[in-house]
């Protein structure tokens, strides 16, 4: 993990995210999966969680995924934006979400 | 949602989570009470068929995936399949016999194949005791090393123990041998015929003072560890599962899991040696899909459970109760030779 934490409020749109390498995850319909290999914690997500999930996979900024989420599931950007904060600190509790350093993400 | 609402989603929509590899029936040690049949004809299947297969359980969503055999880390293609689970993210459990788990290659498992857990087997706390097992000398003292330096890589490594009659003298000792290397310690048993009948291995079996003695020792660790997590002071844990609820089935098989031998025959179980299908033939994703083995297997389950109505599951001397080891109790011998293999001689 990086200096500087998902759950600040001062991340920046342009501040890149992703999964921990360290994170496995899997559809169950339309909820998502994840356990964690080195706490062996399982989180479940909704539908929504699981496409921001899948979205995580790759180093993606805050910004971008805000758009993906508004776009997806018609919502208005400052509440998409709400929401993600909210739903990266749960994840960031869980150590599931970091700032990408280099090639440590999935 | 909770996970339980989870693994009821997993049973509706007929999820198939989890998955086991037995890469191959080839092994380095010769435990005397192996279950492998490894006379079992079949093609084994190349990297390419474990490429599409494993790229057909991610698809399918499959979550966990255990690596064993036989011994996997003998698998010309250990490391290949290996480094391809992890790429596909599934969560990965190695079961091996540690005899291969040098520093070295615990390193390659860690970066390489990034396990959740790899569990190896122990056959006593003293080289006498394992090695008369294994029958293969020195197989205790590189164990012990192995597990000692998996540890300090960085391996979360859990070991796994049959009650035997040449071990049960030494249960106590195993768990304090785990506890200095820092790993828990699992019994699980009975020790039960091979899986083409053969019943030889049910010569050592212990005797139910055994399984009381492991049974009586792990709900006193249980108690100390819970003592001491209060206390701030865990202890190298034993893994105990208390049931509270009523079973339904006797195991879980049929349910949301295959095992997958080394020649591509996709079972309900890796000791129920009907098969639903091979992979040589047809896609993991059609056998799920359309075998009624598993559901036949899981009718079984659940009607075994009928006997256990107001008792606990016992069997063999151990409070389980497993379909197969019935099953392979019963196979019988084909012909007068001898062998219990339970197939016919040429």
């Amino acid at each position: 993990m990086s200096e500087a934490s998902v759950s600040s409020d001062t991340l920046k749109p342009s501040d890149k995210l992703c999964l921990s390498a360290q994170v496995r995850h899997r559809a169950v319909g339309a909820d998502g999966v994840l356990v964690h290999l080195q706490n062996g914690r399982v989180v479940v997500v909704n539908e929504v969680g699981l496409y921001i999930v899948q979205l995580l996979q790759k180093p993606i900024t805050k910004g971008a995924l805000c758009e993906s989420i508004s776009s997806e599931f018609d919502a208005t950007p400052q509440q998409a934006e709400s929401d993600l904060t909210k739903f990266l600190s749960e994840l960031d509790r869980e150590s599931i979400v970091e700032l990408p350093k280099g090639v440590d993400c999935r | 949602m909770s996970m339980i609402n989870i693994t009821d989603k997993v049973r509706q929509q007929g999820v198939l989570t989890d998955v086991t590899l037995e890469l191959t029936y080839a092994c380095n040690l010769d435990c005397f009470f192996c279950y492998n049949d490894r006379d079992k004809p079949g093609k084994g299947l190349s990297l390419a068929q474990y490429e599409t297969l494993l790229r057909d359980l991610a698809g399918m969503q499959t979550m966990f995936l255990m690596l064993t055999g036989g011994e996997p880390m003998i698998h010309p293609h250990f490391f290949e399949i290996g480094r391809l689970t992890k790429e596909l993210g599934f969560v990965v459990r190695v079961r091996t016999n540690g005899h291969s788990l040098t520093r070295a290659m615990a390193r390659r498992v860690r970066d390489e194949v990034m396990p959740y857990v790899v569990e190896v087997s122990l056959h006593g706390a003293t080289a006498d005791v394992h090695d008369q097992q294994t029958r293969i000398a020195g197989s205790f003292d590189r164990l012990v090393k192995n597990i000692a330096s998996a540890v300090e890589e960085g391996l979360r490594i859990s070991v796994v123990s049959t009650p035997t009659a040449w071990n049960e003298h030494q249960i106590e000792e195993m768990f304090a041998l785990c506890d200095d290397l820092g790993v828990p310690l699992r019994f699980q048993g009975p020790v039960a015929p091979r899986d083409n009948g053969d019943t030889e291995p049910l010569e050592i079996q212990p005797t139910e003072n055994a399984w009381e003695k492991v049974t009586r020792l792990v709900t006193e660790r249980k108690q100390q560890q819970d003592l001491q997590a209060n206390l701030g002071e865990p202890i190298q844990g034993v893994e105990v599962e208390i049931e509270t609820k009523k079973p339904v089935a006797s195991c879980g098989v049929g349910v949301s899991g295959v095992d997958i031998d080394p020649y591509g025959n996709v079972l309900a179980c890796m000791h129920l040696q009907e098969t639903a299908g091979n992979v040589h033939d047809h896609s993991i994703s059609d056998i799920w899909k359309d075998s009624p083995l598993f559901a036949r297997a899981r009718s079984r389950a659940e009607e075994a459970v009928q006997q256990f109505k107001n008792k606990p599951f016992k069997q063999l001397g151990a409070p389980i109760f497993c379909l197969a080891v019935e099953e392979n109790m019963n196979k019988g011998c084909a012909t007068e030779c001898g062998t219990g293999c339970g197939r016919p001689t040429d």
